[in-house]
C-alpha cells in the first residue's frame, strides 16, 4: 500500500510547459496545488551557467536533459504486422525530463496555426471534394477556431517575449510580415531576430522568385531587455549558438523559467515535487472519477497523492499512456477504428536542403535557435492543391540555429567518410552551408496509432507506450513538393553544391527528425471521435484534464508550442470560470 | 587555461609541470602507448612539449591532461591508436585524432556513463528488428570494443598473420573499409556497428571540449575555426560571408 499524502485540490503531473502554465494559472485561486515532476530540480543558475552550457558532447550528443531511456521509453514499429521494439537510444524525437520539460532545450520557434488548419476535414473537403481526401485519412476538425484561440496566443507571445513581424494586423496585410497567417490582435511584443548572411541571401533570392519571405517567430528575446506582463524579466540574446539542445544561459530563450513558473513558485498554495514519478491516476471502481494519482519518489518509494482535479501534462506520448495503463477513456483498436485514446497518432514531415558556398563563411555558430527567414506559399491551404493529389503543406525556412562541430558539420554528398580526405572536406566545407528546412504537416491515418506494448515495461513495471507509425502517401507527396520548391529556390542561389537530406522510408526511430509527436488524446466535439473536449477534459473521467500536443487531432505544417500553450491557457480559463462551479461535470 | 594551482601564470614552471606529469604517467604504466611516446620524443626535443593554449603540431606529443589509461587495455590501446591514426591523420592541415588525445578521450567515455549504456534502454527480450527500428544489440559500448578489438585481431592475425597494429597504413585502411562495410565477422558483433561507434566516438574526441581531454589545444576547433564557448557572438551575425576570427575558448582548454 503506497503511503498516503495529505489531500489537495490539484494535482499537475509534469512541469514542464503546460504543467507551468497551468500552476501559473491558478495561482490566484487559492486551491492547493501539488506539481510532480519525475525529473530533477534545476533553475538558469547554476544548471546552465556558462561555460558549462555550451557543452555540446554532454547535453546535445550524451543528452543528458533528455529522458534517460533506462528508465522509460517507447516501443515502435512501422505497421500492425511488425512486432513493435523498444527505442534504446534516443534518435528521431528528444522528450524533456526534469523542471521546465522540454521547455528548457526547445529552439523557441513561436509559430501560431493557420486558421484552415483547425478545419482541416470540413475546410479540405469543402474546397477539394470529399473524394480528394484519401479515405484512410482520420483527419479532424478541432472543434475550435482560429478566433477562438487568437487571444491566447498573443497572450502566450507576451509572455514569452516573442520577436517577428505582424503579417496580418486586424485583417489589414503587411509588409515584411506572413501575408498568409491568421488576424492578430496586436504586434508582437519584440522586433524580430537579427539575421546571418545564410537566411539573408536565402531571402533575397527568394523575395527576386515573387515570394515573400519573412523573420521566423522567435522566442529568442531580440531587444536588450524585456518585461512579460508579470513583471518577470529576460534578458538579450547573444547567438550563443548552443539554443535547442541546451538550456539558456541569459534568460533569452523563452523558458518555463523566465517566464510562468516565477509566479507558480511564489504562490504558497503551490507545491513542487520533482523526482516524482506518476505511474497511474486512481480511479473510483465505476471509472468515472479520479482520485489522485499514484508515484514514486526519489527515493523509490510509493506514495498515493489524493486530489480532486488531475491535470495530465506529462508531454504527448506519457499523457496516452498514462490514461491508457490507468484506464481513461476506451482504447483506440485500428482494425476497427473504434476507441479514441491513442487515436490519430501524428509527426511532422521534414526534409532538408543544404546550398554550399566554397568560399564564404555562413559563421552559423552564431545562430540562435529560431534564427531564420520562412515562407509560407506552400503551408496548409495557403495555395490551391487541385493538381497536385494531396492536401496540407509546410514552411520552407531558411534557418542557423548554430555550427556546432560534432553534429552541425554538414559535407556535401560523396565527401570521404574519414580519413584524409574527410579531414580535407571538413576543413573545406565546415560552415559553408546553411539548412534549408521544409517542415511539412502530418495527416492522421487509421493504422497510425499508440497503445500499451505487451510485452515491454519500465522501471516501475509499468507498460511501455507502443507507437505505430508510417508517412501517410498524403505526406510523402507533400514532402517531394516541398522539397522541388526548396531546391529550386537553392538553385537560384547557385551554390557551389547542393544537398537534399530526406529521412528514411518507411519512418524510422533512428535520425533526429523533430519531437513534434502529436496527437493520441485528441480534442473534439463528440465523444465517439475523440479523447478530450475542446477544454481538453477527459469526456471519460471528467475532473481529469489532459494537456500538450496530445490534443491535436493532426498536426499542421508548425511547431506545436504555442498552440498547445493557447489550448492550455484556454482549458484553465474554462476550469476556473466554470468547472469549478460544478466540479467533476463536463464543461 | 592553465588549471595548475601551483603556478597560475608561469609559463617555465607551466612547463615543468608538464614534463613531470608525462614522467609519472611512465612510472605508473610503462606500457601505454603516450607514456612511450612521452619518454623517446620528449626528452630529446623539449620543443615538442605542447605550450598551453597551443595546438599540437603533427609529431607533438600531447602532454596536459591525465595520462595512463581507466578501460582499456594495452592491446587494446594499441589497436585503437592506430586506428585513429587512419580515421583521422596528422597531416599538413594540423593534428589528426592521436595528436588530439582520441584515444584518452574514449578510454574515459568507455569507463565512464557511456560505456555503461547508462541512459539506454537495456531490457529484454532482444530481436533483431528491422532497420527502421534501431539500435537493438544487447551489448554496452564498452562491450563492444572489448569484444570488437579482440576479435578484429584474432581477423588480422588470421587474413594476414599481423595484428592490426602492425600492418602497413595502406593495409590499415582495407582493413577499416571492410570493416565500415559490415563485412568482417566479429564475434558476432556487426562490424558496421563497430565502426561506426568508434569512429563516432573519434570524432567526438577531436571536435568535443577538451574538458574530456580529447580536442587538445583545440585543435580541432581550430581547424574549423569554431569559436567554442564564446557566448556573445551577435557581431558575428553581421557578416556577408567573410570568416570571424575570434580566439576560440573552451571549458577544460
Ligand atoms: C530539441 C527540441 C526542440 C524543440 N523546438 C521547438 C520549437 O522551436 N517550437 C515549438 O513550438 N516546439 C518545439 N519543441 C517542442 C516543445 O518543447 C514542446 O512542444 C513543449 O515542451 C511541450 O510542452 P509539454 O508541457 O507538453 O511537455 P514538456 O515541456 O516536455 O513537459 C512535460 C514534463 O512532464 C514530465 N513527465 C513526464 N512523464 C511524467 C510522469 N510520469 N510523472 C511526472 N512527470 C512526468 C517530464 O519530465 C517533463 O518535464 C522542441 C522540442 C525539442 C525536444
Ligand atoms: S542563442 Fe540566444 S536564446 Fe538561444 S541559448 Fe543562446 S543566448 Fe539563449
Amino acid at each position: 500500500m503506497p503511503r498516503h499524502m495529505p489531500h489537495v485540490d490539484v494535482v499537475i503531473v509534469g512541469m514542464g510547459w503546460t504543467g507551468a502554465i497551468a500552476a501559473r494559472e491558478l495561482a490566484d485561486t487559492g486551491l492547493r496545488i501539488v506539481g510532480l515532476e519525475r525529473g530533477p530540480y534545476r533553475d538558469t543558475i547554476p544548471n546552465f551557467a556558462v561555460p558549462n552550457t555550451m557543452d555540446e558532447l554532454r547535453w546535445s550528443v550524451r543528452g543528458e536533459m533528455f529522458q534517460n531511456l533506462s528508465r522509460e521509453t517507447v516501443t515502435f514499429r512501422n505497421h500492425l504486422k511488425q512486432t513493435a521494439l523498444p527505442m534504446r537510444r534516443l534518435g528521431a524525437f528528444l522528450p524533456g525530463e526534469g523542471l521546465g520539460g522540454a521547455g528548457v532545450h526547445w529552439n523557441g520557434q513561436h509559430w501560431r496555426f493557420l486558421p484552415t488548419d483547425f478545419q482541416m476535414r470540413s475546410h479540405n473537403e469543402a474546397r477539394y471534394g470529399k473524394k480528394a481526401i484519401d479515405p484512410e485519412l482520420t483527419i479532424q476538425d478541432w472543434g475550435v477556431t482560429y478566433d477562438e484561440l487568437e487571444p491566447y496566443y498573443d497572450k502566450f507571445e507576451y509572455v514569452c517575449g516573442t520577436s517577428g513581424q505582424a503579417g496580418n494586423l486586424k485583417g489589414a496585410i503587411r509588409e515584411g510580415g506572413n501575408p498568409f497567417e491568421g488576424p492578430r490582435s496586436r504586434e508582437y511584443p519584440c522586433p524580430p531576430l537579427k539575421q546571418s548572411y545564410g537566411p539573408r541571401q536565402f531571402a533575397e533570392t527568394a523575395r527576386g522568385m515573387g515570394y515573400k519571405p519573412f523573420p521566423q517567430p522567435a522566442s529568442n528575446m531580440s531587444q536588450d531587455s524585456y518585461t512579460n506582463p508579470d513583471g518577470v524579466q529576460m534578458g538579450p540574446c547573444t547567438y550563443c549558438g548552443f539554443c535547442e539542445r541546451f538550456g539558456c544561459y541569459n534568460w533569452s530563450k523563452a523558458s518555463p523559467f523566465n517566464t510562468v513558473l516565477p509566479i507558480a513558485l511564489k504562490n504558497p498554495n503551490f507545491e513542487l515535487r520533482c523526482d516524482s514519478h506518476v505511474t497511474r491516476v486512481e480511479l473510483t471502481p465505476d471509472r468515472k472519477s479520479a482520485r489522485g494519482v499514484t508515484y514514486v519518489d526519489a527515493a523509490g518509494q510509493a506514495l498515493f497523492q489524493p486530489a480532486d482535479l488531475v491535470l495530465l501534462c506529462a508531454f504527448q506520448f506519457h499523457n496516452v499512456r498514462l490514461m491508457l495503463a490507468s484506464g481513461i477513456g476506451p482504447g483506440y483498436d485500428p482494425r476497427t477504428a473504434k476507441g479514441t485514446v491513442g487515436k490519430n497518432f501524428t509527426y511532422q514531415t521534414i526534409a532538408y536542403t543544404y546550398p554550399f558556398f566554397a568560399n564564404k563563411r555562413m559563421n552559423g555558430y552564431a545562430g540562435a535557435g529560431a534564427m531564420g527567414m520562412t515562407l509560407d506559399e506552400f503551408n496548409g491551404d495557403n495555395f490551391d492543391h487541385g493538381p497536385h493529389g494531396f492536401i496540407g503543406g509546410g514552411y520552407i525556412l531558411a534557418q542557423t540555429t548554430g555550427a556546432r562541430p560534432i553534429q552541425q558539420s554538414t559535407l556535401p554528398d560523396g565527401s570521404p567518410s574519414w580519413g584524409s580526405g574527410w579531414k580535407r572536406a571538413l576543413h573545406d566545407w565546415y560552415d559553408r552551408s546553411f539548412t534549408i528546412q521544409a517542415h511539412g504537416g502530418s495527416t492522421a491515418h487509421r493504422a497510425n496509432y499508440i497503445d500499451l506494448d505487451p510485452t515491454y515495461r519500465d522501471a516501475f513495471g509499468v507498460p511501455l507506450a507502443r507507437i505505430t507509425f508510417d508517412f501517410p502517401q498524403n505526406d510523402l507527396k507533400m514532402r517531394q513538393f516541398l522539397v522541388d520548391k526548396s531546391v529550386e529556390i537553392a538553385k537560384a542561389m547557385r551554390p557551389d553544391h547542393l544537398k537534399v537530406s530526406l529521412p528514411p522510408v518507411p519512418f524510422s526511430i533512428v535520425p533526429y527528425q523533430t519531437t513534434h509527436i502529436v496527437g493520441g488524446a485528441i480534442m473534439g466535439v463528440d465523444r465517439n471521435t475523440s479523447a478530450v473536449t475542446t477544454h481538453l477534459q477527459s469526456w471519460d473521467v471528467p475532473n481529469v484534464f489532459v494537456h500538450g500536443a496530445s490534443a491535436f487531432p493532426q498536426n499542421a505544417g508548425y511547431n506545436p508550442t504555442n498552440t498547445l500553450a493557447a489550448l492550455s491557457y484556454r482549458s484553465i480559463e474554462a476550469i476556473k470560470s466554470k468547472y469549478l462551479q460544478n466540479p467533476g461535470t463536463l464543461i | 587555461m592553465t588549471r595548475d594551482p601551483d603556478h597560475p601564470a608561469g609559463r617555465a614552471s607551466r612547463r615543468g609541470f608538464l614534463i613531470g606529469g608525462a614522467a609519472s604517467a611512465l612510472a605508473l604504466d610503462a606500457g601505454t602507448v603516450e607514456a612511450q611516446q612521452a619518454t623517446s620524443v620528449a626528452p630529446q626535443r623539449p620543443d615538442a612539449v605542447v605550450p598551453p593554449g597551443c595546438p599540437p603540431q603533427p609529431g607533438q606529443v600531447p602532454t596536459r591532461g591525465p595520462q595512463g589509461y581507466r578501460f582499456l587495455t594495452n592491446p587494446e590501446v594499441e589497436t585503437l591508436t592506430a586506428m585513429a591514426d587512419r580515421l583521422i591523420p596528422a597531416d599538413d592541415l594540423g593534428p589528426g585524432a592521436v595528436e588530439a588525445g582520441v584515444v584518452t578521450f574514449i578510454d574515459r567515455e568507455l569507463g565512464g556513463q557511456f560505456g555503461a549504456a547508462a541512459r539506454w534502454y537495456m531490457a529484454g527480450p532482444w530481436a533483431e528488428g528491422a532497420p527502421s527500428q534501431g539500435w537493438q544489440l544487447a551489448l554496452t559500448p564498452a562491450q563492444i570494443y572489448r569484444i570488437g578489438f579482440l576479435a578484429l585481431d584474432r581477423w588480422c592475425l588470421g587474413v594476414n598473420g599481423k595484428r592490426f597494429v602492425d600492418l602497413g597504413p595502406a593495409d590499415q585502411d582495407a582493413v577499416l573499409t571492410l570493416l565500415e562495410q559490415g563485412k568482417i565477422d566479429l564475434d558476432g558483433v556487426s562490424s558496421a556497428a563497430f565502426f561506426q561507434l568508434v569512429w563516432q566516438n573519434v570524432v567526438e574526441g577531436y571536435l568535443a571540449d577538451p574538458v574530456y581531454d580529447g580536442n587538445r589545444g583545440m585543435a580541432g576547433w581550430r581547424l574549423l575555426n569554431f569559436p567554442g564557448t564564446n557566448p556573445a557572438l551577435t557581431e558575428a551575425v553581421a557578416l556577408n560571408g567573410e570568416v570571424y576570427r575570434i580566439d576560440p575558448v573552451s571549458i577544460g582548454a
